[in-house]
């Protein structure tokens, strides 16, 4: 069975970000290196024509769902103050009918993005929100890219050395089969009425170096937990999720433990306390209490 | 550089006085508990920042009232993943009592932290008021949300055009990072570096090299050419409006 580490090598990595930034980030990240031709300033005009691809890619990722993302947030809540990696192949390698179907402009020499993961920073340099994973995987099934959305997931927090990532999806999305494979989804919020749609989650993912590389190998082991400890949230049952809002606001740790089941179903239990605190970000504070001492960021070696 | 501007200096504490926007504003600040912002607006806090959590349910009705407007294109779940939970939107309101608690911004823009300490990317700015003047809150409303984030650089993509942009550069260093904006070509806007105003005593001296009016024939060509020589490696300044300049702005360019 194919890895993502596999369908890692297969393609050709990218980032775009502000330029002065490059030499912060990591880019030989998990064996691969961003070639210079690779690598776009999002100030030059040189990053037109990348830019204009990754529009596209995302409408035809988001776009059915009615989420697309508006063209100038790729550089206002992307790039300039974050980072865009993502995988790609170059025009030449990519079938004719394939570049018609995804109707990508470009000229033989131009790299196709496949995927991309866009991230800002929340606690400059290690602390990361992702809010954008797309993937053409579906779209493109004889090229046989499994594993895609883990790669550049994994590529993405890689190149920016991230620590401990915090993200948003809802309870009804497939891509909590993707964000479960890096560990568990520490519960932020579990409704949220700030969010367009109040039955998203906030979670926190803690990462190391190993645990990157795991994802990508398939070595990644899933936490253990007993049937008993497990609570099944049903996508759709928002008393339970209002509820779980309740205890997380009260101050519990819950964390969404692993993937779906067949029936959509998330598997949510507390956290064990012999976790390390979070690094780079106070705990939850019940109201009006002042906020704790901020620990010093240890997770990154 | 105004007197003001020198005085404000980056070692200068601040207070928080000193973030209160004029008297008949009050500052609201949506962020997250993990947003810097957050630790930020709670030190400061008083009677004159009234802090949101995006992440509180209770709050989401108030938050649901300080959104950019249907035009600026910035959809609910952007506001909240982009700027909410990793930075924050700061809005001024007025400071009197409001209907049900709810408010009804004058001006608002949302601030992402960039990936380096200290630097912050402000947008989305948006002004509304039917009295006062759309670059008198501009100002005001960047002026707050620099003395909360206290950042080292700010950067923010306005179009050329935009009215108060001389006189942000009677208070702050501008450089001109790029003349011409990746997707904002039908706006014809600049990506700007706002440091404080100290930071042009360090640069080398400068001369007189383009003047942008509002209303010039050739303000395209005016636009390339400047984008031109950053490209040739040359670094561009905004001059501070005075009342000898043209409406419009005057950039020049530093020689070392």
């Amino acid at each position: 069975m194919t890895t993502p580490l596999e369908t890692l090598r297969r393609l050709e990595p990218f980032v775009v970000s502000a330029g002065w930034r490059f030499e912060q980030l990591d880019l030989k990240a998990l064996g691969t290196t961003i070639a210079i031709e690779n690598r776009f300033d999002v100030l030059c005009c040189r990053a037109r024509g990348m830019l204009g691809r990754l529009i596209r890619l995302d409408r035809l990722t988001f776009g059915p769902e009615g989420m697309p993302m508006p063209e100038r947030l790729f550089v206002d809540a992307s790039a300039l103050p974050g980072v865009i990696t993502g995988l790609g192949l170059r025009a030449t390698a990519v079938p004719e009918h394939i570049l018609d179907r995804l109707d990508m402009r470009c000229s033989p020499d131009d790299l196709v993005p496949l995927a991309m993961y866009i991230a800002v920073p929340v606690r400059p340099p290690h602390v990361w929100y992702g809010h954008n994973l797309a993937s053409l995987n579906r779209l493109v099934p004889e090229l046989e890219l499994r594993g895609l959305a883990t790669a550049t997931k994994a590529l993405g927090l890689a190149v920016m050395r991230c620590t401990e990532q915090l993200g948003a999806t809802q309870w009804t999305s497939p891509a909590l089969h993707v964000h479960t494979r890096f560990g568990p989804l520490e519960l932020l919020t579990a409704w949220t009425p700030a969010h367009a749609d109040s039955a998203t989650l906030t979670y926190r993912l803690r990462l190391t170096d190993q645990l990157l590389v795991d994802v990508v190998s398939g070595t990644a082991r899933r936490v253990d937990m007993v049937e008993s400890e497990l609570t099944w949230v049903e996508p759709f049952d928002m008393r339970t999720i209002r509820l779980l809002e309740g205890r997380i606001e009260r101050g519990e740790r819950l964390a969404v433990v692993g993937p779906p089941d067949g029936n959509g179903c998330v598997p949510v239990a507390t956290l064990s306390f012999d976790q390390e605190a979070p690094a780079g970000a106070p705990a939850r504070c019940a109201p009006d209490s002042p906020p704790g001492p901020t620990p010093p960021n240890e997770a990154h070696q | 550089m105004s007197a003001k501007g020198r005085e404000e200096g980056l070692d200068a504490p601040p207070s928080s006085e000193a973030v209160t926007a004029a008297a008949h504003h009050r500052v609201v600040v949506v962020a997250s508990p993990y947003s810097t912002a957050w630790q930020a607006a709670r030190e400061a806090a008083g009677d004159h920042i009234h802090l949101l959590d995006p992440m509180r349910a209770s709050d989401a009705r108030t938050i649901g009232h300080i959104q950019p407007p249907a035009d600026a294109q910035i959809p609910r779940w952007a506001v909240y993943d982009c700027a909410e939970v990793p930075g924050a939107v700061i809005a001024l309101v007025h400071a009197g009592a409001h209907p049900e608690g709810l408010y009804e911004p004058v001006a608002l823009l949302l601030a992402t932290p960039h990936a380096e300490v200290g630097s912050w990317h402000f947008y989305g700015l948006h002004v509304c008021s039917p009295v006062e003047s759309d670059s008198a809150l501009a100002l005001r409303l960047i002026e707050a949300a620099w003395k909360l984030l206290k950042p080292t650089r700010v950067t923010m993509i306005q179009r050329w055009s935009c009215p108060w942009l001389g006189r942000l550069a009677q208070h702050y260093a501008i450089e001109v990072l790029a003349a011409v904006t990746p997707l904002y070509d039908e706006e014809e806007a600049a990506t700007l570096l706002i440091r404080p105003a100290q930071a042009l005593e360090y640069e080398g001296e400068t001369h007189r090299s383009f003047v942008l009016a509002h209303d010039a024939e050739d303000r395209s060509v005016v636009i390339e050419r400047m984008q031109h020589e950053l490209d040739r490696g040359e670094r561009l300044m905004l001059a501070p409006c005075d009342s000898s300049s043209p409406s419009g702005v005057v950039i020049r360019e530093i020689t070392r």
